[in-house]
């Protein structure tokens, strides 16, 4: 599965947004992905999706809609988590619908979006500029599918359609877990995962102490760590696919490095360039 | 590569076992400098007594570790003692291209091991070689037993105390009074097998992978999956730096294993062992004078019978 890199804006008469949806619609229809509907009448415009896994035979339902508010000035994504599809039924009353915006723009939007045949991850570089990230689709479950058939995870940098602009410094990734803008399709229902290694104050902690530190390079070297779901209590659900986290150590937003062959970009969050504020993106093929 | 296993009548016995498993995987052994070598990979292996004593180097006779690591017949705390090292042992051993494990098992349920190979992290400028023993320096008996938990081990307490995992300890340092179970040759700021900034910083240790050991067995399906075991480097200005990662062993916890047990996940198999002895309701073990290991333990990928 492939990943696209470039960008949209309102020049040919439609709101960046809008065509980012677009760019969506348009790449996941092309690489195996079902377009259940993709919806351009309404204000905001509803695409939901349908992936058939790895196995060829799953169901997954995920998706994106637009919002906006022109006297706000905000004009955004909704990245969206299902458990099904009813035709009749608006984006948002989607059977088990768990929703999170991603703040975007109506001007020019950067993008790189990536997915699999069970996840889709986006990056888009907006506005001053910020970075503003979603993922929906299936984690990588410690399980077996008979045990956990379905391991959604629905990403984004809001709670819910919140009327938030890019320039808002409060919001923040998914990919720090225990946050309301990340959630987890257990068997029990959605939850708030934490993701390994943020919370741990050896790797992602604020190096003021020797208790307090923070993971660097080793002889110029990434390595990447996976991110793995978990309640902090008494379970772990799975990894995060094609997600990883990297040290900001002698590091920026955009750099590439290439490992087993595989490309991978660093990605801020938001507008933070803290030492613990990345992660590296798979840019799957 | 391969699974070795049998019985020893001591110490001797269960050296030449591995001696001779390791010089069938490509290994060399230096008999005169009782040194176990592979491309830049060098143990010496030396025997006092029932003990058998490992010393990590970087050249045949140059590069000394700061201390040895160990098995052999601790006694451990007067009030909770450690069961006696009874011969027979049963050993296993698993070799691979650049990773050994060694476990002795005796008293039925008790285990010793010892470890040795090389980091697959890219770009160290050491040999990357690394080794662990359930025991760390030269001691006979740890007077204060064992110190091991979810979150590390080693004792403020007591230097007379051992953390019988690879890679766990979090307390004490590179110095033989703190001595560590678990070395690597990293080299990072030409500290050599140093674990910090200083001779004596304290250990990273597992705390680096807090809370998932502590989780473990979830709650929603009972199982306790295998957690990568890394190793990090402590840095200037309050940095770690990952110099170890191991292929083919993980950290796991015993509460639904049983000592010994084969695992299959996907194509690969995995066999399970408590640290030093299984413990269910002490399952987090001991901050000092422990006799036991809770359920802490890891598995060894498998790749016998």
């Amino acid at each position: 599965m492939p990943h696209t890199i470039g960008f949209v804006d309102n020049s040919n008469g439609q709101l960046a947004h809008y065509n980012m949806l677009q760019v969506i619609r348009d790449f996941a229809a092309a690489n195996s992905w079902q377009v259940l509907r993709y919806d351009t009448t309404l204000e905001n415009r509803e695409l939901i999706l349908k992936g058939v896994g790895y196995s060829g035979t799953e169901e997954i339902f995920v998706g994106f809609r637009t919002y906006h508010n022109v006297d706000a000035d905000y004009y955004n994504l909704v990245a969206g988590g299902f458990t099904g599809y009813v035709p009749g039924n608006d984006f948002d009353h989607q059977p088990g619908a768990a929703l999170s915006g991603v703040p975007s723009h109506n001007q020019r939007v950067d993008y790189w979006l990536t997915l699999t045949p069970q996840r889709i991850a986006l990056m888009m570089k907006v506005g001053t500029p910020v970075y503003e990230s979603a993922y929906v689709g299936k984690c990588l479950p410690y399980a077996r599918p008979s045990q956990y058939p379905y391991p959604l995870v629905c990403g984004g940098m809001l709670t819910g359609a919140a009327a938030t602009r890019f320039s808002e410094t409060v919001h923040a990734g998914y990919f720090k877990g225990n946050r309301a803008n990340m959630k987890l399709r257990t068997n029990d229902g959605w939850m708030q995962p934490h993701c390994y290694p943020w919370g741990n104050d050896l790797i992602a902690g604020n190096a003021i102490s020797s208790t307090k530190t923070n993971l660097r390079d080793t002889g110029g070297i990434y390595h990447l760590l996976p991110i793995e779901l978990h309640d902090n209590s008494a379970n772990i659900w799975g990894t995060l696919e094609g997600v990883f986290y990297i040290t900001g150590f002698d590091n920026a937003v955009e750099n590439t490095l290439i490992i087993n062959g595989e490309t991978f970009v660093v990605v801020q969050d938001v507008w933070r360039t803290g030492h613990t504020d990345y992660y590296a993106l798979r840019m799957d093929t | 590569m391969a699974y070795y296993s049998g019985t020893a009548n001591d110490m001797t016995a269960v050296r030449s076992a591995l001696v001779a498993a390791c010089t069938s995987e490509g290994w060399t052994w230096n008999a005169g400098e009782e040194v176990l070598h592979k491309d830049t990979m060098f143990v010496r292996l030396q025997l006092s007594g029932e003990y058998l004593r490992l010393l990590g180097r970087t050249g045949l006779t140059t590069g000394d570790a700061p201390h040895v690591v160990q098995m052999g017949p601790f006694t451990g705390y007067s009030g909770t003692p450690l069961p006696a090292l009874d011969w027979p042992v049963g050993y296993e051993l698993f070799v691979f291209e650049a990773e050994v494990y060694c476990i002795i098992n005796y008293n039925v349920d008790v285990y010793q091991w010892c470890a040795f190979g090389q980091s697959t992290v890219d770009n160290l400028p050491g040999s990357g070689m690394w080794l662990g023993a359930s025991g760390n320096k030269a001691a006979t008996g740890y007077s204060y037993g064992i110190s091991i938990s979810p979150a590390g081990g080693g004792s403020s307490y007591s230097t007379n105390v051992f953390c019988p995992a690879l890679f766990w300890r979090s307390g004490g340092g590179t110095a033989a009074g703190h001595a560590t179970e678990s070395l690597v040759y990293s080299d990072l700021d030409t500290h050599g097998w140093w674990w910090g900034t200083t001779y004596n910083c304290s250990n990273i240790g597992v705390d680096a992978l807090k809370p998932l050991v502590n989780i473990l067995p979830n709650d929603w399906n009972s199982e306790a999956i295998l957690l990568p075991i890394r190793a990090y480097k402590a840095r200037f200005e309050n940095r770690i730096s990952l110099i170890a990662d191991l292929d083919h062993a993980r950290y796991t916890r015993l509460d639904h294993y049983t000592p010994g047990q084969v695992i299959t996940i996907g194509s690969d198999r995995w066999k399970i062992f408590p640290w030093y002895r299984k413990n269910i309701t002490g399952r987090d073990g001991f901050s000092w004078r422990g006799n036991h290991t809770g359920t802490l333990g890891w598995a060894i990928r498998y790749e016998g019978p």
